[in-house]
């Protein structure tokens, strides 16, 4: 009933190969540069949410509320066409000008701000799961609160949420796929736009869906082995 | 120890994956079974339409779905229907550029109607009818745009969609022949309406793709006056619809129903309906679109 | 273009159409979540499972499915069911399906969390009192296991629930993909993606509040 004629070359034919090859890096770089935004941005806005002012707190919680419930692709939209409107003209078509690669820095930006705030969410998880009583051991021992957030909590929340981390890794590295609405070449729209050119979409999707599968599980294990080798001794060590 | 398996094992699903369909495939094409005799026997037709491609298929104001390809396919229905002295069922299936190629290749639609440009490596996997519409790709640029034709655009930043790889193509070739010096920017949108939007927001210069979708969404601006569309054809698109590979005698009767309909004005009263001057997006017939169709109204 | 040049009528006229898409994104919704769970719970449970033959299937269920996007899952169900069945499936089935296969292996880990975090002397005493293995899992560790896994339930049921908009890809018309098909017709983007955001957030934000309100009564609010 599949009456198709399977012709694998396309995924490593030139020039296919070449733009494929392009698409797994770009899916790389994103995702990465992203994941960077998104931990600095997510610590910050973790802190915010359990500083004692309540101004921060205020500020911690809208931004997680804004960027986690509305969907990632319309987020996307407004950070590529709504955005730029805000700058001046002139300023809009210096960028336009000066960076060619206008759309990928866009896919950063809204991957990074939308990732930050469930990283916030999973960092205040885990300092939650910390046990009251090493706040208080700390300051017992006459710790300031800036150390006893640096030598005692941080060390110890770090190690409690790779597994989390990981996790959302993993789903940063995935909705990079979505940036193709905006335009960005990555490795499922170069899959898509190969399959304009050959018709042989079948091959450039199974190509795609294994690479997303192959570094998915490269990160995974080697998240699990920084786990292992850093988890927090006397804990019960997490399962699988 | 455990996850380090787990890697192992996720490798050997997607291989076996894999085998499954490329096995599949083997037997598949030995089996055929005839498409028309299987449309007379269950009494229904599957078809694949677009739906944000005005006016080839979309969503009216009232939210049916409507549109010249809608309406070629319930013609085609209508010589089955002729032919078999029966009623028979029209199933209509959403397509778009990522899914139009599986579906007809597995068999989910017996054909496919929306604006694909018939190429030499597209007809290698699937089939297609005879061209039924003639455009070509030209440029949309604002009204007081200094872009009048391609030599124009040398250096500026064209958008164009990332599924119309004709057009792409076309746009390598001028390049690499000196029309555009110097080469321009491209940049790739998945749907015109992306690109339109960037048009409008001075990201691109220029849009550049088939005459056909650029009248529709000149039609579609909040003021059609701003715009004009610009360029002599630099490639010739020709539409055809999407059959799948092996089908002799389904493709017969598609191209059959074509030509009726050309012959006895039919297809004229669509075009028109769609593209006249009344019409969704008025684009007036080429005298080039005109010669085709004359050239397809083959004798009895 | 600044807010005084949008043109919202644009939304006034084609509210009902959109809205009949949004039936649909709960619908979908709905069908995910309750057979995700289920088969999460299933998966969650397999996974802490001593028996080898349990335990790697699930795991490897779980690797696989995190390892790869919903917009290809769904693409690959949608295409290689049909070859496989021989007959085709249709879209709101093959969606379906791709999201309970799908989410169930995000839900089988928030299921697995909170199953450990039940102290195992839940689990010794349900053993002393001469409960089989099940009743122990269904009587004594699941009650407590998805009270304390929540707040991580409710996050996630939020995130199908915006997933949900990924079922265009198959050309199911839900209110994401009504309201781009309405911005095909109309090419009136900004104001048609700023509505769709002011629903999405809407509906999102009051499922999150719900979902405070239930951590309030199950007795966890300590862990916030």
């Amino acid at each position: 009933m599949l009456n198709y004629t399977f012709d694998w070359s396309v995924i490593w034919r030139q020039p296919y190969g070449a733009m494929m090859f392009k698409g797994i890096w770009t899916t790389l770089g994103l995702s990465l540069a992203a994941w960077c935004l998104a931990v600095a941005f997510g610590i910050g806005i973790a802190t915010c949410r359990i500083y004692p002012n309540r101004a921060f707190r205020v500020l911690g919680l809208s931004y997680v509320l804004v960027f986690r419930n509305i969907p990632f692709l319309v987020q996307l939209f407004f950070w590529y066409f709504a955005a730029p409107l805000l700058l001046p003209r002139f300023v809009q078509t210096w960028v336009y000008d000066t960076v060619p690669d206008y759309a990928f820095w866009c896919g950063v930006a809204g991957l990074g701000m939308y990732t930050a705030s469930r990283v916030a969410e999973q960092f205040r998880a885990g300092l939650a799961a910390i046990p009251q009583d090493q706040y208080r051991a700390a300051y017992a021992t006459g710790l300031r609160p800036a150390q006893v957030y640096g030598y005692v909590i941080l060390p110890y929340a770090f190690r409690i949420i790779i597994p989390a981390f990981t996790t959302e890794f993993l789903t940063c590295f995935k909705n990079s796929a979505l940036t193709m609405t905006i335009g960005v070449m990555e490795i499922t729209h170069t899959a898509y736009v190969v399959d304009s050119f050959t018709w042989h979409g079948l091959e450039t999707t199974t190509a795609a869906s294994l690479c997303y599968l192959t570094i998915a599980q490269f990160v995974a294990l080697f998240m699990w082995r920084i786990e292992k080798r850093w988890a927090v001794p006397g804990l019960i060590r997490r399962g699988g | 120890m455990k996850k380090k398996m787990n890697g192992a094992v996720a490798a050997l699903w997607c291989l076996a994956i894999i085998l499954g369909i490329t096995g599949i495939s083997g037997d598949a094409v030995a089996g055929n079974e005839d498409l028309l005799e299987s449309i007379e026997k269950s009494g229904e037709v599957h078809m694949g339409f677009r739906e944000g491609s005005v006016p080839f298929g979309f969503i009216d104001k009232n939210g049916s779905w409507v549109g010249f390809g809608l309406d070629l396919g319930s013609e085609v229905v209508k010589e089955l229907e002729k032919k078999f002295n029966k009623p028979i069922k029209l199933v209509k299936h959403p397509m778009n550029p990522k899914t139009r190629i599986t579906m007809v290749a597995n068999g989910m639609v017996a054909m496919g109607i929306g604006s694909t440009t018939i190429t030499l490596a597209r007809e290698q996997v699937v089939d297609f009818s005879l061209p039924y519409f003639l455009t070509g790709t030209r440029l949309l640029v604002p009204k007081d745009s200094p872009i009048a034709s391609f030599a124009d655009i040398g250096g500026k930043r064209v958008g164009m969609g990332s599924g119309s790889t004709a057009n792409i193509k076309g746009m390598d070739r001028a390049i690499a022949q000196g029309l555009v010096k110097p080469a321009c920017k491209k940049m790739l949108f998945e749907e015109h309406n992306k690109g339109f939007l960037a048009l409008q927001q001075g990201k691109i210069d220029a849009y550049f793709t088939d005459a056909s979708q650029l009248a529709g969404m000149r039609a579609k601006a909040q003021n059609p006056e701003a715009w004009k569309i610009v360029g002599k054809y630099l490639t010739y698109e020709p539409y055809g619809i999407i059959l799948p590979e092996n089908q002799g005698e389904w493709r017969d009767f598609v191209n059959a129903s074509l030509i009726h309909m050309i012959k006895d004005g039919r297809f004229e009263a669509l075009y028109t309906k769609w593209f006249g001057p009344d019409g969704v997006v008025p684009l007036p017939m080429t005298d080039e679109y005109k010669v085709l169709l004359k050239s397809l109204s083959y004798p009895e | 273009m600044m807010l005084s040049a949008m043109d919202f009528s644009v939304i006034a006229n084609n509210l009902g159409y959109m809205a009949g898409g949004l039936w649909m994104t709960f619908e979908i919704a709905i069908m995910a979540v309750t057979g995700g769970l289920a088969w999460g719970i299933a998966l969650g449970l397999g996974r802490l499972s001593p028996i080898p033959l349990i335990y790697y299937p699930a795991s490897f269920y779980i690797h696989f499915f995190r390892g790869i996007p919903l917009i290809l899952v769904i693409f690959w169900i949608y295409f290689l069911v049909p070859v496989f069945l021989g007959r085709s499936m249709g879209q709101l089935p093959a969606v379906v399906l791709s999201f309970i296969l799908y989410e169930a292996a995000y839900f089988a880990e928030i299921v697995r969390s909170g199953i450990q975090a039940v102290p195992v002397g839940q689990k010794r005493a349900g053993l002393a009192t001469g409960l089989r293995p099940w009743q122990i899992a269904v009587h004594v560790i699941l009650p407590q296991a998805l009270k304390k896994m929540l707040p991580a339930l409710v996050t996630h049921c939020v995130v199908v629930f915006q997933d949900t908009s990924l079922a265009y890809v198959i050309g199911l018309r839900e209110f994401l993909r009504r309201v781009n098909l309405v911005d095909a017709r109309e090419a009136r983007s900004v104001e048609l993606y700023l509505f769709a955001a002011c629903v999405y957030f809407i509906l999102c934000t009051l499922g999150s509040f719900l979902g405070h309100y239930l951590e309030g009564r199950s007795g966890v609010k300590d862990f916030l």
